[in-house]
């Protein structure tokens, strides 16, 4: 991922939060739909969205779908049930930390 | 919307093969996306051919992909002895290795038992060696990462028996001590085991993943 190490952490985050909002996705439809999102602000790597993909896969958080699409084969994923409850848990957590972030950088606005 | 032919999917997939990623599972998902995003800078520039762009991209981000596949081949080694370990402390082998130690404990471990504990090592892979067979190349899962890296943990399985097999036999040779010989003797079987448990474990999760492809 480029941009800065502070979108690290929340990479996996990123990725689950864009499965919960459809169907299924392929790891390319990820990176461009970030791009998208972000007015190409955030540029996820191959590097770095494939590891996280595979390890949320043994972690048992996605499922994998393969499918022949335009002469080539493409893997989907899809969130599974204890995916859909984890990315509950990372999008609460993440709601938390941007909060606490906003009052330490910015106390004034975060007690209005 | 720009769309690569056949001949240049096999071109990208022969790259990559030559760029030792040499795992179908991992390939197919990489040639995809670079596949992908060729597409996507043929559609920008009319005026770009397939196999420019191709050496634009890998220019850029060839060492990225190949990083890539490197974590992913580490991933799933210590997913595979994760499934191990996991199924190693489950109850149920528990309960297995307590029943097969009490058989042979209680009972009365003849002769030719203790003999065959020579051959534990050789014919532990038997078993996994027919399982690894049918799957790679019955069900057509030959260079799936996860199956063939089970084959690194078919090794370490082998050199741990094998181990037991050392310490063991010295045993038998002054004077049988029945519970060492039945511990280690139940230690082979269990792991055996649990190892044929995983391994068929690994090939179901592949044969549901690509059933519509292999």
């Amino acid at each position: 991922m480029s941009n800065s190490k502070l979108y690290k952490g929340s990479l996996t985050t990123i990725i689950l939060k864009l499965l919960n909002e459809s169907d299924k996705m392929y790891g390319y439809e990820i990176t461009q739909k970030v791009k998208a999102l972000t007015n190409g602000e955030l540029k996820i790597t191959e590097g770095a969205l494939y590891p996280a993909l595979h390890k949320l896969e043994a972690e048992g958080l996605l499922d994998v779908e393969v499918k022949k699409v335009d002469n080539r084969l493409r893997k989907y994923y899809k969130l599974t049930e204890n995916g859909e409850k984890e990315t509950t848990n990372k999008l609460n957590e993440l709601a938390n930390y941007i909060s606490t972030m906003q009052a330490l950088v910015n106390p004034k606005l975060s007690l209005e | 919307m720009t769309k690569l032919t056949k001949e240049d999917i096999q071109f990208i997939d022969n790259y990559l093969e030559n760029s030792d990623v040499i795992y179908a599972d991992i390939r197919m998902e990489m040639t995809d996306h670079v596949a992908s995003e060729i597409e996507t800078l043929m559609e920008a520039d009319a005026s770009l051919y397939f196999y420019d762009a191709f050496k634009n991209y890998m220019i850029k981000n060839k060492k990225n992909l190949l990083n890539q596949n490197k974590k992913f081949v580490n991933t799933i080694t210590n997913e595979n002895a994760k499934l191990i370990f996991k199924e190693l402390i489950a109850f149920k082998t528990i309960l297995i290795f307590i029943a097969i130690l009490s058989y042979y404990t209680l009972g009365e471990l003849n002769a030719s038992i203790i003999k065959n504990i020579f051959t534990i090592p050789l014919f532990s892979m038997i078993p996994l060696v027919i399982i690894y067979f049918l799957s790679s190349k019955i069900l057509n899962l030959d260079r799936f990462s996860g199956v063939e890296r089970l084959a690194f943990l078919f090794g370490i399985l082998f050199q741990i028996i094998h181990l037991i097999s050392i310490v063991v036999r010295p045993k038998i040779t002054e004077g049988i001590d029945n519970i060492i010989i039945s511990v280690a003797f139940t230690t082979c079987i269990v792991l055996i085991y649990v190892f044929v448990k995983v391994t068929c474990k690994v090939i179901r999760g592949y044969i549901l993943k690509y059933k519509s492809v292999v």
